[in-house]
């Protein structure tokens, strides 16, 4: 009976067991560019028993930058770079989350991550991407975004003049940092970093849907809108924006409830008779980046003097109003133009004989493998289906970090970082 | 916080696929003009084509007055970091969430009577009746508009109208684009509707609420405060938080497109 027993509760917890395992993720989007913009419906978001009212600050650090010799003080302000600060009470862990390409601290991707490390009972501080303007003007030591080597000295720097400010007000147990998309690459090469300075010391990092080679993630991305032409030949870009707006007008006035933009706005929109095609979804995103990569082209060019997009002998002013012509031209620059166009001679100006080749791998995963595959206090999570990466991304993943690679199935680009699963997997991350 | 940050989040990505779709829009049109941007490798080649075509056009919202808006833009964004965000600050530090809810609904409530006469002027009876149930509703079993009991037990959810959206319905072009004072981006169309809600509510002075703001004593001025403070809580626009140098071609081209949206629905 008791040999029975023993077998029935084998039997048992072998089933539990499987039925854990093979537990469907059921992340409700499947196709990954409608996951990238859509992200997680508000149902299936991770939910906290008694979630409580963040009260995150406001706080600057000054890195030194004189940012008045350039006329640009109108469009960016001062010359202190502003950060969200979130305190727990008592003695908690730090994390730091940095952004994506083109996003600012108080992202709705960055206040989401602060929102559930704060829950989580951390303390917290968000950092703009290296690739957004004003971390550009206040704190880049190059003005020359996506070189993640030396973004990562200038973040390192901006964290260290942020802790240095908290220290006096919060009491630290560990040290985490952690970054979606380029932030997610970005965290691994601070890390990566402070293995050598051992100035702060983290005691863990996780990357959050990082490109793995840079040069691919910025490509598939920049693609998209040639790609879109290729499929539609003849259809012009106006007709794509006049579809949008007509279809964003014609679901409030059918939803009778006026223009409002809710939690569920975007998922309910593509569940309606006005859901946007994959093809107009997936052709928004290459749009939205080409916008981040016309800001980033266009302060890069003014900080640098390259006189790529301002020619050396015009004066560009924030108040003149030309600004729509500069916008214009800045708009030319797809990622891609700026990669060819000004960071490579710039690279090759400081390491002579390098290719572009070799500047693809000293900013990509493959420069810290070592440090990702032998140190267990870092990991990743990110999804097969993300747009970002290319063929052998993934396998490169789970072959270099082994179990400390969380790969979902789907989710697209960031989609699912939200998703209960996924909030789940991170919480446990840090926490044990 | 996370309600907040989800708000913004709708709002950014809209944003972004509004600003972001339309632009390209016609950057493609461009590209396709010049060939494969790839193709352009040297500067003058850029600037020459640029010349040549002016593809961009959904950029250039109608701003002959473009230096002096943009000094206005630059005054505001000021007024707004050492003024009215500190104020901001102040209001919100010594009135708590549930009072400021009450000061909103209330000003809310004044703000149906455009609502009515507007519905009604662009022959929408089902919102002009909504809005006058709302009134009616909100005044009496909502304590003169403090509470607002109408969307909460009725269902009768706010429609704003004002009178540049009833131009705008019946035709009116928004006309040159305008930056005002401390209030922030415009144009002709929705300034003459500005004005001509202020004189009719003024007009109109329900519960003496418009009267009594206009005052020039201490009551007056302290009345135009909250109005301000009140809108200024609502509004979750922020200088500087777009993070682009062409925030004000942003911003210029958002704001028309969402007063067509608004007129539109």
């Amino acid at each position: 009976m008791r040999y029975l027993l023993s077998i029935v509760s084998t039997l048992l917890v072998t089933l539990t067991g499987w039925t854990t395992t093979a537990a469907a993720y059921d992340y409700p989007i499947k196709n990954p560019y409608e996951a990238t913009v859509v992200g997680t419906p508000p149902a299936d978001v991770y939910q906290w028993d008694e979630p409580r009212k963040v009260k995150a600050k406001t706080m600057t650090v000054n890195m030194g930058k004189d940012v008045s010799e350039i006329n640009l003080a109108g469009v960016f302000g001062l010359a202190d770079m502003k950060l969200l600060h979130a305190k727990n009470e008592g003695p908690a862990p730090l994390i730091f989350v940095i952004a994506g390409t083109g996003a600012a601290y108080n992202s709705p991707k960055v206040l989401f991550l602060l929102d559930t490390f704060y829950q989580a009972g951390f303390h917290v501080i968000t950092i703009s991407s290296p690739t957004k303007p004003p971390f550009m003007a206040a704190a880049s030591s190059t003005h020359m975004p996506g070189l993640t080597n030396y973004d990562a000295e200038d973040l390192y720097a901006v964290m260290k003049a942020a802790l240095e400010k908290v220290s006096g007000d919060i009491e630290i147990t560990k040290k985490y940092v952690t970054g979606y998309s380029l932030g997610g690459i970005d965290s691994a090469f601070v890390g990566h970093l402070d293995k050598q300075r051992k100035e702060i010391n983290f005691d863990k990092v996780l990357m959050i849907n990082p490109p793995v080679n840079l040069y691919t993630s910025v490509s598939n991305l920049d693609g998209l809108i040639p790609e879109y032409r290729k499929r539609n030949p003849g259809t012009s870009g106006e007709k794509i924006f006049s579809d949008v707006f007509t279809r964003l007008a014609t679901y409030f006035k059918e939803s009778g409830g006026g223009v409002k933009f809710g939690p569920e706005t975007l998922y309910e929109i593509q569940k309606s008779d006005q859901a946007l095609p994959m093809d107009d979804v997936a052709v928004l995103i290459g749009i939205s980046f080409l916008f981040s990569s016309a800001d980033l082209a266009f302060t890069s060019d003014a900080l640098n003097h390259s006189g790529w997009i301002i020619p050396a002998n015009e004066n560009y002013s924030p108040t003149s109003s030309q600004s729509t012509y500069w916008y214009k031209r800045s708009l030319r620059w797809q990622f891609l133009d700026y990669f060819e166009k000004m960071v490579i001679p710039w690279w090759q100006e400081r390491h002579p004989g390098d290719s572009k080749e070799d500047i693809i791998q000293k900013v990509s995963l493959y420069a810290i493998e070592d440090y990702l595959r032998n140190d267990p206090s870092v990991g990743v999570m990110t999804n097969q289906d993300d747009i970002i990466l290319g063929p052998g991304d993934i396998e490169y993943l789970q072959d270099v970090m082994g179990n400390r690679a969380k790969i979902y199935p789907t989710g697209g680009h960031c989609g699912n970082m939200d998703y209960k699963d996924n909030v789940a997997y991170m919480l446990d991350f840090f926490k044990n | 916080m996370i309600t907040y940050s989800r708000l913004l989040i709708h709002l950014v990505m809209i944003a972004g696929v509004w600003l972001a779709a339309l632009p390209v829009a016609h950057a493609e049109a461009d590209i396709s003009e010049l060939g494969d941007i790839s193709e352009l490798r040297d500067q003058q080649h850029y600037i020459d084509a640029e010349k040549q075509s002016n593809p961009l056009d959904f950029l250039d919202v109608y701003d002959p007055l473009e230096p002096m808006n943009k000094r206005i833009y630059a005054f505001n964004r000021v007024f707004d970091e050492y003024i009215f965000l500190p104020a901001l600050s102040g209001y919100r530090f010594v009135f708590p969430q549930f009072v400021r809810n009450r000061f909103q609904d209330f000003w809310a409530n004044i703000g149906e009577i455009p609502n009515i006469y507007n519905s009604l002027f662009q022959l929408k009876i089902e919102k002009t009746a909504v809005s006058s149930w709302r009134l009616v509703i909100n005044t009496t079993v909502g304590v003169l508009g403090l509470w607002d009991p109408a969307t909460k037990w009725f269902e009768l959810e706010r429609a704003k109208e004002d009178f540049g959206q009833t131009l705008g319905h019946w035709g009116v072009g928004a006309g040159p684009f305008l930056v005002l004072p401390i209030v922030g981006p415009s144009n002709l169309r929705d300034t003459t509707g500005l004005v001509t809600d202020y004189v009719a509510e003024r007009e109109i002075d329900f519960l003496g609420v418009k009267e009594a703001e206009s005052n020039d004593d201490t009551g007056g001025w302290l009345l135009k405060g909250f109005d301000a403070l009140n809108q200024r809580d609502i509004n979750q626009f922020r200088y500087g938080m777009l993070g682009s140098p062409f925030e004000y071609n942003k911003v210029r081209y958002l704001f028309n497109q969402q007063r067509e949206l608004l007129i539109a629905e």
